[in-house]
């Protein structure tokens, strides 16, 4: 016979679920009734509360390749996963799996908290498949990699977390199926077991097909071969790694920059500066929110003030999603005088110039100050994005700096 | 090994009846490791955090004794009617009718004792059938043999026809297994049907003859009575036990293949219908 070359087929899939949960109840009832007596409901057509969770999706995935597949949450990624891993079935289309499957959907299933490490071994062992023997066999294994230490006899419930999710996918990652799919499980651990969970998953690679879904875009560049982009269920982008995280990079950056609020947020204010507003605009003046790496953006505050300040210290500070202060553009310029505030209309421009920001979403906070260093107003507010290209996918990180390799 | 699965909708439908037997017992001999681990896990962690342990389930059983003693001795409960004392009799009756209603909810319980795992890994859900009907099993066997043991020793006679007894636990499993395992599955999606139905299953308790003898004297409890099948299933069951001679057994034997039919009937209406409720469980 011969042997075909592909792990999973994925052809036309689609799936369905209700929003409502007793409306999908009361559907289900409806569909249990016509199954009672033998009749197939019909799955291809939406009912009222209905919504397709995955809509006509094709790929298909080599043997001995990683395979990503990246989205936002609720795009369908999970649903995926469990129809390939035959936990229900589509509503239309054809899965067909090429060898046996293990899932690291998630990891510790069954586990029963009284009972010891050892024990939980072989019963969530069982329930992934594994053979009393496979599982003696590679009993050692599991623990080492696991690295419980004298845990491995005291009941599961005394574990730490991170112990339980370590156990948990040692034990699945000792199971080499033909056909593995991996979902978010590395998002927990600390960072050298997630080293050697990555590791592994390129180990059993030669003999593994692997399906790997991940927010991490790092993760995702690191070790897929191929990458599908999916959003609210339907394919957008099937792929190499650097374009299809670019292309998911560049469809998400629009959208994710709309999910932060603009609004300035004053929280602490002398009340002497008022009716501040800021605008992000191009060289041009034109107000946009999306820039490319390397294009100017001008930052310009327009606002009241009731005094007049002399040599105040201004600053605008870009910050990254996660509220870090990545730079601050201070108006300190050693030897210079700085520009003072009026009484009155005052308007402020910011220019960054040199912008190596990484494509990302950005927001902007401020902390005004008078000469003598005493709070006048602080703010956070406005937003914008850095543009994906594919050439900076590899690179990561907040800037892109020059540099050099030099070989001696 | 090489070989392919195929996922496509209402795939399940298309399977012949005669196959989704032989699937289905193949699956349950495949699995019998699985069900055998899940088994040692919800067994014996039950009693793990407590300080009497796996006494518990000496426990249990001790006390319907207690009651039976105390009422024996008293007297209260004496009509004479049945060929041991009556207490004796209610005692039995009352633990086949556990048998019987103990294998409607473990089965009625299949999908929910793989909570936990059953959105995550894709393994047969008739082993937990046969997991929480084995489990119960195992308690009832434990209760069983210590009130038999007790009431021996307190002088009650038992037929040598007993031997028979374990056979009468097969039609009572395949009735009580059949009801259960559908409403089982409706359990997942419309709550209160099966809520009905567990109790109307309690009610049938009165229409059994378990705690009074099946010559009873109100007429329209005879007539419910002769058209219960519990009342031949337990009945003969007991008979066994406790009677030189067993009553109705040709109605019984039918009765008995019938609930084998049924049992047949459910697993498949079971086989193609859980497919299609199963991700409602998320």
């Amino acid at each position: 016979m011969k042997e075909d070359p592909f792990a999973i087929k994925v052809e036309n899939v689609s799936k369905k679920f209700s929003r409502n949960l007793r409306r999908s109840l009361f559907l289900g009832t409806l569909d249990l009734a016509k199954s009672f007596v033998n009749l197939p409901p019909d799955t291809t057509k939406l009912r009222k509360s209905e919504f397709w969770s995955l809509r006509n999706v094709s790929f298909e995935v080599k043997k001995g390749e990683i395979f990503g597949i990246i989205g936002e949450n609720g795009s369908g990624k999970s649903t995926l996963l469990r129809l390939i891993a035959g936990i229900f079935p589509p509503d239309d289309g054809r899965i067909v799996v090429n060898g046996n499957v293990g899932s690291l959907i998630a990891v510790g299933a069954g586990f029963h908290p009284h009972m010891t490490g050892r024990e939980n071994i072989f019963l969530n062992g069982t329930i992934l498949g594994m053979s009393r023997s496979e599982i003696k066999a590679k009993f050692d294994d599991i623990v080492k990699f696991a690295d419980i230490g004298d845990f491995l006899d005291a009941p599961v419930s005394t574990y730490s977390s991170g112990m339980k999710v370590r156990l948990g996918f040692s034990i699945a990652i000792h199971r080499v199926p033909e056909v593995l799919l991996v979902d978010e499980v590395l998002a927990v651990g600390d960072i050298s077991f997630k080293r050697k969970c990555m590791e592994r998953m390129e180990d059993i690679r030669k003999k593994t097909s692997i399906i790997f879904i991940s927010h991490d875009m790092r993760q995702v560049e690191r070790i897929c071969n191929r990458v599908m982009v999916i959003d609210k269920g339907k394919e957008l982008y099937t792929g190499e790694t650097l374009n299809a995280i670019d292309f998911y990079y560049k469809h998400t950056i629009a959208k994710e920059v709309q999910n932060i609020d603009p609004k300035l947020i004053v929280y602490e204010s002398t009340g002497d500066i008022y009716n501040i507003t800021l605008n992000i605009t191009n060289e041009k003046g034109e107000n946009t929110e999306i820039f490319k790496h390397k294009e100017k953006i001008v930052f310009e505050f327009n606002f009241e003030s009731r005094s007049e300040y002399q040599n105040p210290i201004l600053g605008l500070d870009i910050v990254s999603p996660e509220g870090i202060t990545i730079t601050s553009l201070k108006n300190v310029i050693f030897g210079h005088q700085r520009p003072s505030i009026k009484v009155g209309h005052n308007n402020f421009r910011v220019i960054l110039e040199d912008n190596s920001l990484m494509p990302g979403t950005y927001r902007i906070a401020f902390k005004w100050r008078k000469q003598d260093n005493f709070s006048l107003v602080s703010a956070t507010g406005g937003r914008f994005a850095i543009q994906s290209e594919p050439e900076l996918v590899p690179f990561g990180g907040y800037f892109k700096v020059k540099y050099k390799w030099i070989q001696n | 090994m090489e070989y392919k699965t195929i996922y496509t909708p209402n795939q399940r439908f298309k399977v012949n009846i005669f196959k989704t037997w032989y699937i289905m017992f193949r699956n349950v001999y495949d699995y019998r490791e699985l069900i055998f681990q899940l088994f040692k896990r919800d067994f014996l962690m039950t009693y793990k955090k407590s300080f009497l342990g796996i006494a518990w389930i000496l426990i249990t059983p001790l006390v319907g004794i207690v009651n039976w003693a105390f009422l024996n001795y008293t007297g209260v409960l004496d009509p004479g009617e049945t060929t041991i004392p009556y207490p004796a009799y209610v005692l039995l009756s009352t633990s086949i009718w556990g048998l019987f209603m103990g294998f409607y909810v473990a089965s009625s319980n299949t999908l929910n004792a793989g909570a936990g795992f059953i959105m995550q890994v894709k393994f047969p859900h008739e082993a937990l059938l046969f997991k929480e009907n084995f489990q119960h099993l195992v308690n009832f066997t434990i209760s069983f043999v210590i009130i038999i043991t007790t009431l021996m020793l307190f002088g009650v006679k038992f037929s040598f026809l007993s031997i028979f007894f374990p056979l009468t636990i097969l039609p009572l499993f395949f009735l009580g297994s059949s009801i259960g395992l559908i409403v089982g599955v409706i359990n997942i999606v419309a709550v209160d049907i099966g809520r009905v139905i567990n109790k109307l299953m309690e009610l049938l308790l009165y229409v059994t003859p378990v705690l009074f003898a099946s010559n009873t004297e109100n007429e329209n409890l005879q007539i419910a009575l002769k058209y219960n099948p519990l009342t031949y299933l337990l009945g003969v069951a007991r008979d066994l036990l406790i009677e030189k001679n067993v009553q109705n057994l040709d109605i019984y034997l039918i009765i008995s293949l019938v609930t084998f039919l049924i049992f047949l009937l459910a697993l498949r209406l079971f086989y193609v219908s859980e497919d299609r409720v199963i991700e409602k469980m998320i």
